[in-house]
């Protein structure tokens, strides 16, 4: 037993040891760390062109990314008087208060409905991805538009994206 | 005590050991997904693809009348001597929901046409369409149909119609219930 604490004290005091002799060599270096907020985001409306009527000329319905977004239209798409439902989609972005954080948006995004698929398109977001967002207060609403592109006499009926489209921020 | 003591310095050397690790935090990018939804409406419209269009004439001693069917072919009554060029029946291309019954009306009293440079003019009277004007009779056989349109013009003398082009405009109903 006495040799067994021998032992320990030899092996603690040649870890002792060591641990100083290391320290001497990085005796000058200093650290520091900020640890930060993660960033997060959570979706909070889905994005909705609304009703729109085709001839049989194809055209676009362009949503901007806004709070109350006025969709604007070309070729041979119309916007009926009966609206429905319009919003662009709708993130709360979280994370520490003063930090900027960049947006990556899809490229395109495929809805299916009782015709052919539509394609959206030309996403854009409010803040820009140009510009990024800026967390005020330790959070930003992040609004995300885009275009669909909608067929010549495309089939009525309601149409949605069978795979969700992912906006990711990030910490600049 | 001796075995204390050392025990707690090893517990410090470890935290030391480990604690930049501990301070190499990496913040990873946050994603969230969201759906797209869109309602596609079907719209009826009508657009005129060909004008109504009762080609040249002469009027003669006493006028009469020229008979336009929606088939575009032409007939005419009176001393009226039907000169070269064309003429033809409107034609509407409606569309909307295949199968869909709508209702034509055509316009009930004459239509003036007014000559472009006097204050003469010509009426146009019993407008007939095919399909008919009765209520339902159109139908959107997948989805469109054109609607041909036929009138008859009224034609007086060569003093009460001078020489010239006479254009008016008309209404035509097309009424989906």
């Amino acid at each position: 037993m006495q040799r067994l604490i021998k032992f320990f004290a030899i092996a603690m005091l040649v870890t002792g040891l060591s641990a100083k002799t290391f320290g001497q060599v990085s005796a000058t270096a200093t650290s520091s760390a900020t640890i930060v907020t993660p960033i997060t985001i959570a979706n909070g409306a889905n994005m909705n062109f609304g009703n729109i009527a085709v001839n049989n000329t194809l055209g676009t319905v362009s949503l901007p990314a806004a709070a109350a977004p006025v969709r604007t239209v070309t070729g041979g798409c119309t916007l009926p008087a009966t609206a429905g439902t319009v919003s662009a989609a709708r993130f709360t972005v979280t994370g520490q208060t003063g930090y900027t954080y960049s947006i990556s948006l899809p490229a395109s995004a495929s809805l299916t409905g009782p015709g052919a698929p539509m394609t959206a398109n030309a996403f854009v977001s409010t803040p820009t991805v140009a510009a990024g967002g800026l967390l005020t207060g330790g959070s930003q609403t992040l609004y995300v538009g885009a275009t669909l592109n909608v067929a010549a006499s495309q089939t009525a009926g309601a149409y949605t994206t069978g795979t969700a489209f992912t906006v990711t921020v990030n910490y600049n | 005590m001796r075995r204390l003591k050392l025990f707690f310095y090893c517990l410090l050397y470890l935290f030391v050991a480990t604690g930049g690790v501990i301070y190499s935090q990496v913040t990873p990018p946050a994603s969230a997904t969201g759906h797209i939804l869109a309602e596609i409406i079907p719209i009826f419209t009508a657009s005129e693809t060909s004008q109504l269009n009762f080609g040249k004439f002469s009027p003669g001693l006493q006028g009469g009348e020229i008979i336009l069917t929606p088939e575009s072919t032409l007939s005419v009554q009176g001393s009226i001597y039907k000169g070269t060029g064309t003429q033809n029946a409107a034609s509407f291309y409606v569309t909307g929901d295949a199968d869909e019954l709508y209702t034509i009306t055509l316009p009930a009293g004459p239509v003036v046409l007014r000559h472009t440079s006097t204050a003469k003019t010509l009426s146009v009277v019993d407008f007939v369409s095919v399909p008919g004007p009765g209520i339902g009779a159109g139908r959107l056989k997948e989805g469109f149909q054109v609607v041909r349109v036929g009138a008859t013009l009224k034609v007086g003398t060569l003093y009460d119609n001078p020489i010239g082009m006479y254009i008016g405009s008309y209404t035509i109903t097309f009424d989906f219930n």
